[in-house]
């Protein structure tokens, strides 16, 4: 794989002062763009890799208002006027929009879901809160969409952030090549990695892919960065994966390698609504839901049993 | 002594009692005042102080309830004074208070007095006669406050000497002083100083029998054995202190608030702050436990009462007043800091006074962890869980910033690295040295009505009142630096007739309010033979204040953008927006209101923010020293004032409304405005302010508590304080408390009572505020933490 100095990454957001993504004090660069397809994504932003129009209707102010979007520097039929008098979004603006001119919305009602960035302006971005890792263990934590289909950028923001002195952390769902992974894991502290459904075909159906690779990878990870540190997470919903069988399966494949350090379970949550809405996505809205508290108190007892047994 | 037996059932019952209470009129020190006024007629106005408060102490109402400690400052539970000697209008106009019949004529014959006599008309002429000008005008507008609404606390006196070796010692010291003076022209005024300290500090000494004297009769009548010990140990204790040292830690307290309260007798005022009190009580908590008298659960215990009676120290000088101040003391204690060699000098008591207020919750005292790298993890741990409870304490404030902001104000006067390291808060986020510094309170002033002034060609659009000079009309600008430059000018003008009234009002203070008991208790004034007013105390403050400058410098970033960038409108169209209070102007408000604003730590927008506080502070040290003649320098905090001048300004660029509170603190972020979240806004307000050269800073931060109750939370916020304070932040200090209980308690008060929010540098009964302040509580933006 070539390096080059200015690798742009198509970056979502940069997220700072999260506590959930790794050690300490952390700051959270989200990536766009992802190779599984799973059916309650929370996060559809992250799903393509192209640069995404989104429109929050309740923050227009409406064509008699406002209508700023609708003379130039616009193009004169990006946005029309609709019944509410607010605007609709034109497959043209979806396609043809001119990126330039976005923030003329005086609510930020039209924004952009990616962006172009170099590692070194992420990197800047992340050390205006330098003084908040030091103490805490902190540092950064790339995220998606899946860091490790932009390989090269992910690993420079990594590598850079080392030199810096920040602890780093990714979260990936490692559905990629090998040879990705493994370009990006020597700049790695902690690997955050998501074993969705242990089935395959269940996986294929529910994710739109199988996990041979995710596993394979996995393994391959385990055993050739023995240093590194693991955490293992299942997003779980009702129904899905929150069954016996699963998380067991998932917690014996685990089980053996100590560096792989604790297994979490994120319960299925709705608050990513507002994004499909924004994007003007189908929501699954009556789909999935979170198991019970009870439930959820019952699977992590048990996995708590066998990491103690671990240690 | 019998032993302490702890009751927490009589703890709640005195809690109840202070979140039920209602503020009464006590009339008897006005009736005092004029009976004293009248007898010593003649007499130098510093005698006739001291013989009113000799007086006062000697006559007072004075009452011994369920609390293991006595004295209060009015004559009951919940009672406060009038003070007409500062300023008196606000009773003749408000209504709040029922004046009793046989009581309207003697306040007529007070009005008549102090019509000519107080504070306020005295400043007004004053400032008339030397600086040709009418002071009306700004403080009218909402440019400035007058600074004699009310009389000031704000100092830390000597308590350890106190403590340690009693009033007695120190009449002995100004009688030796005064045996020693030469009689001749130059000493005159000293002769009146001393006489007037020993005559003050004898009268607290007699004050303190009448409590013994009153216990002991009580305990004759007493049957019940465990109840006739209780006031015998009362007794026993008053005969003691303050006159002679105190011998335990229970003596220690009681002498305690003895001093405290007198001080606010002689000269009541928010900001009587105690400095670091857990250290002086260390030592004799420790004599206790080593002699296995006391034990931690027992101390904690007596805390509380002795915080219960904070609590019952209230005043009420108006409305307006009000609105500035939401009826906060300030009596805030300092825990942790330096000791003067540079070590961490938490004590165990610091760690009990957390728990204390852990379990009480109540807006007094105030507590601030002076923080640095040395400080126990344990100590920070327990005031974080403090911070957990949603009462806005502790404030946070950076050891090595008020170390080096005191070397910076003092050192010229002979303070040194030692002296500096005892830096503890003063007031509510102001700082001094502690026991050596007295505090000359100045006005506020309200840099965002400059902006008003700069668009309006110096004219104040809500009185249209003339207030500054002609700067030109806004229109004409050609480039942003021409706005500014009207802007400089404009603030110029308040900012240097605030300095001016702050002199003002200090002569005439010095003149006819002296107070000779705070000077005997202040390092330097009993050595000089000088009441602190005339520059007795080793160092003097100058606390003339800013508000409004995150409003003003949210303004200027709105129209560098949007007018002059962007060319979105033109000032006239922004000018017709304002006009009309955004209503038919959405858009336009839209736009200011999401235009650049400070917290977002974006260096190009923070510049303006440090460009205006740079501007404030060279401006304010046009006007030279103080009063004094030392090197003085602003505040910027809010207090309330944000809510008072937000009354009283019109709509501004930053898409904000005419008459909604101003911003709070002087770096938080204008509510809503802060999108990049706390760490963003922690580093943005620790650079917009040059926290060495100012004497405070103040940041609030609303936290969801979700933050603080998840599994990393404790870790999350002490890495944002300690963050902060690399920075070189100074202060900082959490609200935790989410929306919807707020606004549920603003909606049904009777089932939120007791709930204690973070105002300004204070916590309050959130119920108890004014609906500006509440709201503007609601709206700080609540940050959550990413998930």
């Amino acid at each position: 794989m070539s390096r080059e100095n200015e690798i742009a990454g198509n970056v979502i957001n940069i997220q700072h002062y999260c506590y959930q993504d790794g050690p300490g004090v952390r700051t959270t660069v989200f990536v766009k763009g992802c190779s599984l397809r799973c059916r309650w994504c929370g996060n559809p932003e992250s799903i393509s890799t192209d640069i995404e129009l989104a429109y929050d209707k309740k923050e227009c102010l409406g064509c008699d208002v406002c209508g700023l979007c609708r003379k130039a520097p616009f193009e004169d039929d990006l946005f029309e006027e609709g019944e509410d008098k607010k605007i609709k979004i034109t497959d043209k603006a979806k396609k043809a929009w001119d990126f330039k001119n976005i923030d003329l919305c005086p609510t930020k009602a039209i924004y952009l879901y990616g962006s172009k960035m170099t590692a070194a302006q992420v990197i800047a971005d992340v050390d205006k809160d330098v003084s908040f890792y030091r103490n805490s263990g902190g540092g950064i934590t790339v995220s998606g969409g899946e860091p490790l289909l932009q390989p090269e950028f992910t690993a420079e923001v990594l590598q850079l952030a080392h030199s810096h002195g920040y602890t780093t952390a990714i979260e990936t769902a490692a559905n990629v090549p090998w040879e990705n992974m493994d370009y990006v894991l020597p700049h790695v502290d902690t690997v955050l990695h998501d074993i969705k459904i242990f089935d395959s075909e269940r996986h294929r159906e529910w994710t739109g892919a199988g996990n041979e690779r995710i596993l394979d990878n996995l393994r391959r990870a385990y055993e050739k960065y023995p240093a590194k540190t693991f955490i293992t997470r299942t997003p779980v919903i009702k129904g899905v994966n929150d069954d016996d069988a699963n998380i067991n399966a998932t917690l014996d494949f685990i089980k053996d390698y100590k560096n792989v350090i604790d297994y979490e379970l994120l319960p299925y949550h709705r608050l990513g609504i507002g994004k499909y809405n924004a994007l003007d996505m189908d929501y699954p809205l009556d789909l999935f839901e979170a198991p019970t508290e009870e439930r959820l108190t019952e699977l992590r007892e048990r996995i708590k049993t066998v990491f103690e047994r671990k240690k | 002594m019998g032993n302490i037996k702890v009751d927490n059932e009589l703890i709640q019952k005195l809690k109840g009692q202070v979140i039920d209470r209602e503020l009464k009129l006590d009339f008897q020190r006005t009736d005092i005042l004029a009976e004293v006024y009248k007898e010593y007629e003649g007499y130098p106005q510093i005698i006739i102080r001291a013989r009113f408060l000799e007086r006062l102490l000697a006559e007072k109402k004075i009452y011994i309830d369920d609390y293991l400690f006595v004295g209060n400052l009015a004559g009951e539970f919940g009672a406060f004074y009038l003070y007409p000697e500062w300023n008196h209008d606000w009773i003749k106009t408000e209504d709040r208070f029922e004046i009793p019949e046989d009581k309207k004529e003697q306040l007529e014959e007070l009005f008549a007095y102090w019509d000519k006599r107080d504070a306020t008309v005295r400043s007004k002429e004053t400032f008339k006669e030397i600086y040709k000008d009418d002071s009306d005008k700004y403080v009218e507008s909402g440019f400035i406050t007058r600074g004699t609404d009310a009389p000031s606390g704000v100092s830390t006196l000597d308590y350890k000497k106190a403590l340690k070796y009693g009033l007695d010692s120190i009449i002995e010291e100004a009688e030796q002083k005064l045996s020693e003076l030469e009689v001749n022209a130059e000493n005159q005024s000293k002769f009146d100083f001393y006489k007037a300290v020993i005559i003050e500090l004898k009268a607290v000494v007699t004050y303190a029998q009448r409590y013994a004297d009153l216990a002991e009769k009580l305990a004759a009548e007493e049957k019940d054995p465990e109840k006739k010990q209780a006031l015998l140990d009362i007794a026993e204790v008053t005969r003691q202190v303050p006159g002679k040292g105190a011998r335990n830690f229970r003596e220690a307290l009681q002498a305690h608030l003895f001093l405290h309260t007198t001080a606010q007798l002689e000269q009541v005022g928010c900001g009587y702050a105690s400095g670091y009190l857990g250290q002086v009580f260390e030592p004799y908590y420790q004599k206790d436990k080593a002699e296995g008298k006391i034990t931690p659960e027992e101390a904690t215990y007596l805390l509380k009462h002795h915080f219960l009676k904070l609590n019952d120290i209230s005043y009420y000088y108006g409305f307006d007043y009000d609105l500035m101040n939401s009826g906060d003391t300030a009596q805030t204690i300092s825990l942790g800091g330096y000791t003067e060699d540079g070590r961490d000098a938490t004590g165990e008591v610091d760690s009990l006074i957390l728990d204390a207020q852990y379990d009480l919750r109540l807006p007094q005292p105030p507590l601030a962890v002076v923080y640095h790298d040395k400080l126990k993890p344990e100590f920070v741990q327990k005031a974080v869980k403090l911070v957990k409870t949603g009462i806005g304490m502790p404030q946070f404030m950076n050891a090595d910033v008020l170390t080096e902001r005191s070397l910076d104000a003092y050192a010229r006067y002979g303070a040194t690295i030692r002296d500096a390291r005892r830096t503890c808060v003063c007031g509510c986020v102001s700082t001094a040295i502690e026991s050596k510094t007295a505090y000359i309170m100045g006005p506020t002033v309200n840099i965002a009505k400059a902006v008003e002034l700069a668009l309006y060609n110096g004219k104040d659009p809500q009185t249209g009142i003339q207030v500054g000079p002609e700067t030109g009309e806004a229109e004409n600008f050609k480039d942003f630096e021409e706005f500014y430059t009207a802007f400089r000018t404009q603030l110029e003008v308040g900012i240097t007739a605030a300095r001016h009234l702050e002199k003002v009002n200090n002569l005439l203070y010095s003149e006819f309010l002296p107070v000779p008991y705070r000077s005997a208790l202040i390092e330097g004034s009993i050595e000089r033979g000088k009441d602190i007013w005339h520059g007795g105390s080793l160092y003097t403050a100058t606390a003339t204040t800013y508000s409004g400058g995150v409003d003003a410098a949210n303004s200027l970033l709105a129209i560098r953008e949007l007018v002059y960038n962007r060319g979105a409108f033109d000032i006239a169209d922004l000018k017709k927006a304002l006009d009309a209070n955004f209503e038919g102007y959405e858009l336009i408000q839209k736009l200011c209101y999401n235009a650049p604003k400070h917290g977002n730590n974006v260096e190009e927008d923070e510049a303006i923010v440090s460009r205006v506080y740079k501007d404030a502070f060279d401006i304010f040290q046009q006007e030279g020293n103080n009063y004094v003649g030392q090197y003085g320098k602003p505040d910027a905090y809010s207090k309330s004032f944000h809510n008072y001048f937000g009354r009283l300004t019109g709509a501004l660029p930053t898409g904000r409304k005419k008459g909604i509170a101003l911003t709070d603190g002087s770096v938080s972020a204008q509510p809503g405005t802060d999108q990049n979240g706390p760490t963003a806004l922690v580093v943005s307000a620790a650079n917009a302010v040059d926290a060495v050269a100012y004497n405070s800073v103040h940041l609030n931060v609303k936290l969801n508590p979700d933050i603080l109750n998840s599994a990393n939370g404790t870790a999350s916020l002490i890495a944002l304080i300690d963050g902060f304070v690399k920075q070189g932040g100074n202060h900082i200090q959490f609200n935790c408390i989410s929306a919807d209980i707020l606004k549920d308690a603003k909606a049904h008060p009777e089932n939120h009572k007791d709930l204690v929010v973070r105002v300004a540098g204070f916590s309050a009964f959130f119920t108890k505020l004014h609906e500006g302040i509440q709201d503007e509580i609601i709206e700080r933006t609540e940050h959550s933490l990413a998930v």
